[in-house]
């Protein structure tokens, strides 16, 4: 098949997903969720240390029995707060996975629109990985897709 | 001079030809027409093994639906034509493997329950409507009628105001916030200029 320069180009995805605007929107949304969760647990575990000092204060004043049921309440207490950290993490995970995949979307969105618009046969994703190994800078549409993204998700 | 005006004229009825709005003569006319990507009103898409189908559902249809097969006057169906037009009503389809969410992304009892939550109170919340420059036209309501794994897929009809703000943009935001599936937004562009010259059908009147 012959195919002009016109009809296969391809667009670096990295660079896409990097100065795509929004990457810089979700990218903080993100950083104020995963501080205030990890905020919670700084103050868990603030909470969690307080109480391990005063019960070593009290300590040489306890019995027996009472020492060791601080001690099984200190010890479930700290593994609840790991618990809470490990919840915490894969929460963090989860919302940074659909955060990509929002952008990923708007990207695959235009890239689908603008190939369509001026009639392309194929555009290629080079992610770096060795999917493109080489292509000829006239047909890198990077800069003009991430023109048009930029301005959609802009509102302009 | 003869020759300009010929070509004028031409240009004119190629005009009108194109703005004028298409016409069925049945409900399922009309569904098969929009039914096709290629006519602007129907769009598809799948992400994370999650299909996403919308469509627009022109006014005739909602009129035609509250009609039935009776026959009736051409007053009637101007004043429901005017009733439903102050709405734009979309069908939204989700689904994974042909299956309802709720049959297939649920991993326990409290994802189950979250999830028929989400799904029966907290759409408004997670479905919008914008414009090009992001005026977002507020939800007017939305019904999800259950179907309790009978069904192919998650289907609800959202309900929107004809605003003033749609005369000023060319196309239609209408996004879908994941819903703990993975999917990321899932975006639909709906051009402006489809839901004005939107299609018809043909009521019987007497």
């Amino acid at each position: 098949m012959n195919y002009n320069n016109k009809s296969f180009a391809y667009v670096d995805l990295n660079v896409l997903i990097e100065k795509y605007d929004r990457t810089a929107v979700v990218r903080e949304e993100l950083k104020g969720k995963t501080e205030k969760l990890n905020s919670n647990v700084d103050s868990l575990m603030s909470d969690w240390k307080k109480e391990i000092q005063s019960y070593e204060k009290e300590r040489s004043s306890m019995s027996k029995k009472e020492i060791e049921l601080k001690q099984e309440l200190l010890g479930n207490k700290q593994q609840q707060i790991n618990n809470y950290q490990q919840a915490i993490q894969k929460q963090i995970q989860e919302e940074d996975q659909k955060a990509t995949q929002t952008v990923v979307n708007d990207i695959n969105d235009y890239v689908k629109e603008y190939g369509k618009k001026k009639d392309y046969s194929v555009i290629l994703g080079a992610t770096g990985n060795g999917n493109v190994m080489f292509a000829d800078d006239a047909i890198n549409l990077t800069d003009k897709v991430l023109e048009g993204l930029n301005k959609e998700f802009n509102g302009e | 001079m003869k020759i300009d005006s010929k070509i004028w004229f031409l240009l004119c009825g190629f005009i009108l030809l194109s703005c004028q709005q298409k016409k069925f003569e049945s409900k399922e006319e009309l569904i098969d027409y929009l039914s096709n990507p290629e006519n602007g009103y129907f769009f598809k898409k799948s992400v994370n093994g999650y299909d996403f189908s919308l469509m627009y559902r022109p006014t005739d249809l909602l009129v035609e639906q509250e009609l039935g097969n009776k026959t009736t006057t051409q007053v009637t169906v101007d004043s429901l034509r005017e009733k439903y037009n102050k709405y734009l009503y979309f069908n939204l389809s989700m689904s994974r493997n042909n299956q309802e969410l709720l049959s297939t992304a649920p991993k326990n009892r409290n994802e189950f329950g979250a999830m028929v939550n989400q799904l029966a109170f907290g759409m408004g919340n997670k479905v919008h409507l914008f414009t090009a420059s992001k005026d977002t036209i507020p939800l007017a309501d939305y019904i999800y009628p259950r179907l309790y794994g009978m069904g192919n897929a998650t289907t609800m009809m959202f309900v929107y105001p004809r605003d003033k703000k749609i005369t000023n943009t060319d196309f239609l935001n209408f996004t879908v916030e994941d819903l703990g599936l993975y999917t990321g937004e899932v975006k639909f562009k709906i051009d402006r200029k489809k839901i004005y010259k939107q299609p018809t059908i043909k009521l019987n009147t007497k």
